[in-house]
């Protein structure tokens, strides 16, 4: 009781406090240092449990070199990406945030604006491969105009076709298919193949999964400003630009044509009913092909029998372009030790790890992508995906997962059978009064 | 619809006799029924940690798994922030359940017992605060506790809990403390117990049938709570069996695995229910003898 | 406990309060003044500690323009706009769409919750013992899964591959089309039929245990005394049943309706975290519209209606529930 007590009244004290000093200062982002001296501290570093779970040698190794190196332990604190917006939010704001932090890529443009990061900008060129880092996960991290760096990618991830080689090759395709309109004739042909099969998808296209059917609005339209492009100051859409509205319809001739029962999920349980049988092709995240054939949740014996090619474009050696999602790496501006934050950056992303880490995910320079190309043969087609042409969420500092929201209803309502000029221009008034705030 | 069922509840309570047996076994059924109900979703998760890919990938949904896999708990039970994160939510619900009661029971016998000044404002403030949504005052309530030097700590989220339970505890238990009789206090008073003792001695017993409800509440409140727990203590590094279980969701370089999650959250799950089977079973003939007979 | 008889409990229950000799001062440690303030400080003075500053930050946001991170973290960068925001938020059209559907929404559950709840808080007082362990076991089950699971469980069971509910639809009809039936497509059946039952489902454990445990206040000598007197087990209920456990569902009722007013995790898991607008009550609208996109000012700002318009409700409610235990009633 007494401990609660004394707990009360230490918080009590301390709102008049909190009330007048929450305002801090920050017109000028700190500047970074690489800082060695490290003996006898301990840093705290904010990874995401992907890294736990998929490369923890990667982490391991990193540590060793950065004690090695500068003397100083890390304490790495495993997080989900669960309400992880809310934690930055608090945790930025407070006196004691970690000494670096991973987030995500769609993240970083409101941090950024804040201040809430340490400008790297000055040490930019000792960290390995920053002249070659992928360009969508690079200006990521950068301000608005491009001119400063605030974080360091990390890795990166894209979307391909996953196919079941066998089904199409019973159905008479040979060869993996170079353009749509192959892509188009040869699940026509799957699809006539297997009409005997209940609830059959040819190419299985959940409505809601508005980062692909983006994609082949960007295939007509062009990678640069999808959704929305800034003029000056001001944001305009570019979701009713009839060349995208044009790509829009092709992903959604090919939905209705080849895809049951998905118009108002997203691609969440693609892999456990691609595992069922019934789909012959999906559009998924690399790691979506060990996902369906997973020995607990999915069906190893398709095992032999599933292939992935970057999803094609409209002409041969094209590809329709791939939304790069991914992970950026951060110094928070209130950091107890941001130099040596920033030197565990420069270690944790420098050619050695990355070159481990492409074993498991893209890595986050464009010469390092070989590595990960030559890792496995799964991982040729997300690496090309990477290689060519990609395209990223506008960088605003405004942009939220209301906007993601938003054009996840909106792309499962042209599914659901919403006309796709009204449902894309009623989202494109939503996002852009979202991003001129 | 609400005068069906109670009818014939009367004259049972009164009088069992043959007639009623059978009425007995018909409310058995009905009753059974509702249970069949309510568990079917909660049988489906659990059927879903021992399916094997078999039953996952068939076409059609299986009742029954035609073999059992342990795979999903053996997940669970080799992950080693398991235990630790379940620890973490055992000392906070403790902590926040205890505080709770305590804080909340004495609220409630003055509001319950008494007429003051401020009363009103009292109970009007205490409904209010149950309105403010808690996902929009998380970022100051962090501040605060930031200030305090409370973030990152179990305390520190304990106390953040008193902000759901204490003015639950106070409405509730209210309701519970104005049915017992003010004269049990006097009459108590009479054959010799001091003011505390007719306290300890009458009115505790009497309400444990609301403490009891609002404890309950309180703890499973208290044991599923996940954002403020997961904002409070990110800078400490701990977490709760809530914060533990979204290990097992999607993140942008692997699938779900739903099967440990299930078989997590039936494993966080287990204790408490568990404790309040037990603890029913126990507090149950006090209850259903008939409160006021004390 | 050998104070009480039976005889001081009919008279307390059946004909008022026993004239004592200090009427103002009823009940133990009614001595002096102070009591009643120090019962509360301690709940005062913990939740003052936990949730002043909080709620003067919202009332404060909610009269300025911090609607993006970098004016939360510089406040200097923001300014006071008066009611500005709240003209905003009132202008939305979308605002009031919500408003309108969270209020049929909420009627919805808090009547089908209450009135389920308490059929059957008493069908276990009908049943034998064994049965009444199972329901309550099965209740704990339900109260005690992770709100985190339960959305996940019964998109699962909704779905329209390989969902359990089309599927038992299927084998009950024979009709291979209702297998793939979307329950989700169509949000006036998703939310008020899918999604209410989810919160219904979620919600009745409390109720049939909160009300079970105050039907344990009715005395059996009441009971008893009603059917002697001849009343009809419809009058012996209305009569007897619900004077003693009307405090309880009072509070319950009025508890439900401000949780189920401002229901959000639930419709928000079973859409798997992107509702459309269709679903949104006003619990989601604060989420999508402010939470999600850091704006803070937005957030208060709506948060603030959510409060008033709960009150505006409530208020007649409040005046009978404020009689609760008030000495001179």
């Amino acid at each position: 009781m007494n401990r609660k007590i004394a707990a009360v009244a230490a918080v009590a004290t301390v709102l008049v406090a909190s009330a007048c000093s929450s305002s801090g200062s920050s017109g000028d982002a700190k500047q970074a240092t690489l800082s060695k001296d490290g003996k006898g501290k301990k840093i705290t570093v904010w990874l995401m449990d992907d890294a736990q779970k998929g490369w923890p040698g990667v982490v391991d190794a990193a540590k060793a070199e950065f004690k090695a190196q500068t003397g100083a332990d890390v304490d790495i604190q495993w997080q989900t990406w669960t309400n992880y917006t809310t934690k930055l939010d608090t945790a930025l704001l407070s006196g004691n945030a970690p000494d670096a932090i991973e987030l995500g890529n769609t993240q970083t443009a409101k941090y950024i604006e804040a201040g809430s990061f340490v400008d790297l900008t000055g040490v930019k060129g000792q960290f390995e491969n920053s002249d070659k880092w992928l360009d969508s996960l690079a200006a990521s991290g950068q301000s608005a105009d491009g001119s400063k760096t605030y974080a360091v990618p990390y890795y990166a991830g894209a979307r391909v076709l996953i196919y079941r080689k066998d089904l199409f090759e019973a159905a008479g395709v040979k060869d993996a298919p170079k353009t749509l309109a192959e892509l188009k004739d040869a699940l026509a042909k799957v699809k006539a193949a297997n009409a005997a099969v209940p609830g059959f998808s040819a190419l299985y296209l959940p409505g809601q999964n508005w980062y692909t059917a983006a994609s082949f609005g960007a295939g007509s339209f062009g990678v640069k400003g999808i959704v929305a492009k800034k003029d000056g100051d001001k944001w305009t859409g570019t979701l009713t630009d009839p060349k995208f509205v044009d790509g829009v319809k092709t992903w959604n001739d090919l939905q209705k044509e080849f895809s049951v029962g998905g118009t108002t999920t997203d691609e969440a349980t693609q892999d456990a009913l691609m595992a069922k049988g019934n789909i012959a092709a999906i559009v998924g995240a690399g790691w979506e092909l060990g996902s369906v054939i997973d020995p607990k949740a999915g069906d190893p014996s398709l095992k032999d029998k599933l292939a992935t090619i970057a999803l094609p474009g409209a002409d041969a050696g094209s590809t329709t372009p791939a939304f790069l999602g991914g992970s950026d790496l951060a110094v928070p501006a209130k950091a107890a030790n941001p130099g040596l934050g920033a030197t565990f950056l420069q270690i944790y992303t420098n050619t050695k790890q990355q070159t481990e880490l492409a074993k498991f995910a893209i890595p986050n320079a464009k010469n390092l992508v070989a590595a990960y190309k030559a890792a496995s043969p799964a991982n040729k087609a997300t690496g090309d995906a990477a290689e060519g042409s990609t395209w990223f969420i506008p960088n605003s500092p405004m942009w939220s997962g209301a906007d993601e929201t938003a054009l996840k209803n909106a792309f499962g309502a042209i599914a659901g059978g919403g006309d796709p000029a009204a449902e894309l221009k009623k989202v494109q008034d939503t996002v852009v009064k979202d991003l001129n705030g | 619809m609400t005068t069906a069922a109670p009818a014939p509840k009367v004259r049972a309570t009164v009088r069992p006799t043959g007639e009623n047996r059978t009425m007995t076994w018909i409310w058995n059924v009905i009753g059974l029924g509702f249970a069949a109900v309510m568990a079917f979703p909660i049988y489906w998760m659990i059927i879903t940690t021992f399916k094997t890919n078999k039953d996952l990938i068939s076409k059609d949904p299986t009742f029954w798994p035609s073999s059992f896999s342990f795979q999903s708990f053996q997940t669970i039970f080799d992950d080693k922030d398991f235990l630790p994160s379940l620890q973490n939510t055992l000392l906070i619900t403790l902590g926040s359940v205890v505080l709770g009661l305590v804080v909340g029971f004495l609220g409630a016998v003055a509001v319950a017992r008494f007429s003051f000044r401020g009363r009103s404002f009292f109970i009007v403030t205490m409904l209010v605060v149950q309105m403010v949504p808690l996902l929009a005052i998380i970022v100051p309530l962090f501040v605060v506790m930031n200030g305090a030097g409370m973030t990152g700590t179990l305390f520190g989220v304990m106390l953040a809990y008193l902000v759901f339970t204490v003015p639950y505890v106070i409405w509730t238990l209210r309701s519970f403390i104005v049915n017992i009789p003010s004269e049990l206090d006097e009459a108590a008073m009479v054959d010799g117990c001091t003011q505390w003792g007719a306290f300890f001695r009458v009115i505790l017993p009497l309400t444990l049938p609301g403490l009891i409800t609002t404890g309950v509440y309180c703890w499973i409140q208290a044991w599923n709570e996940f954002i403020v727990a997961n904002t409070l203590l990110s800078t400490g590094g701990q977490r709760t069996a809530m914060g533990w279980l979204t290990f097992y969701a999607t993140t942008p370089t692997r699938g779900a695995d739903y099967g440990a999650q299930m078989a997590g959250a039936l494993m966080v799950s287990l204790p408490v229910i568990l404790m309040f089977v037990l603890f029913q079973k126990k507090v149950s003939a006090g209850l259903t003898a008939g409160a006021v007979k004390g | 406990m050998s104070v009480t008889t039976d005889e001081t409990v009919l008279r307390s229950e059946i004909s008022g309060p026993v004239p004592v000799e200090k009427p103002q001062r009823r009940g133990f440690l009614a001595a002096g003044h102070y009591i009643p303030y120090a019962l509360l400080l301690p709940a005062a003075l913990s939740l003052v500690a936990v949730l002043a500053y909080p709620l003067y930050s919202l009332f404060d946001l909610s009269f300025r323009n911090v609607n993006r991170y970098a004016y939360l973290v510089n406040p200097s960068l923001a300014k006071y706009v008066g009611f500005d925001g709240f003209a905003k938020v009132f202008g939305d059209g979308q605002f009031w769409e919500v408003v309108l559907r969270s209020v049929y929404f909420t009627v919805e559950l808090v009547v089908l919750s209450m009135v389920l709840g308490m059929l059957f808080a008493l069908l276990l007082n009908r049943v034998s013992g064994w049965v009444k362990v199972t329901a309550i076991t099965v209740m704990m089950f339900v109260w005690a899964i992770p709100a985190l699971v339960t959305g996940t469980i019964f998109r699962w069971l909704f779905a329209s591959n390989g969902g359990v509910v089309d599927y038992v639809a299927y084998l009950v009809s024979g009709n291979e089309s209702v297998k793939h039936y979307d329950w989700f497509a169509n949000p006036t059946i998703g939310l008020y039929v899918v999604a209410a039952a989810v919160i219904i489902w979620g919600a009745l454990p409390f109720l049939v245990l909160g009300l079970n445990a105050a039907l344990t206040q009715v005395p059996k000598e009441l009971m008893e005394a009603a059917r002697l007197d001849g009343a009809s087990p419809f009058q012996a209920f209305r009569h007897v049943v619900i004077p003693v456990i009307r405090p309880f569902l009072m509070i319950s009722a009025a508890l439900s309706f401000i949780w189920d007013f401002q229901v959000f995790a639930q419709v928000f898991s079973l859409r798997n975290t992107s509702p459309e607008p269709g679903y949104w009550t006003i619990g989601t609208y604060l989420y999508e519209k402010g939470i999600v996109a850091s704006k803070y000012s937005d957030s208060s700002v709506i948060s603030i209606a959510m409060i008033v318009l709960m009150l505006a409700v409530l208020v007649f409610y409040i005046r009978q529930m404020l009689k609760i235990g008030a000495q001179d009633r």
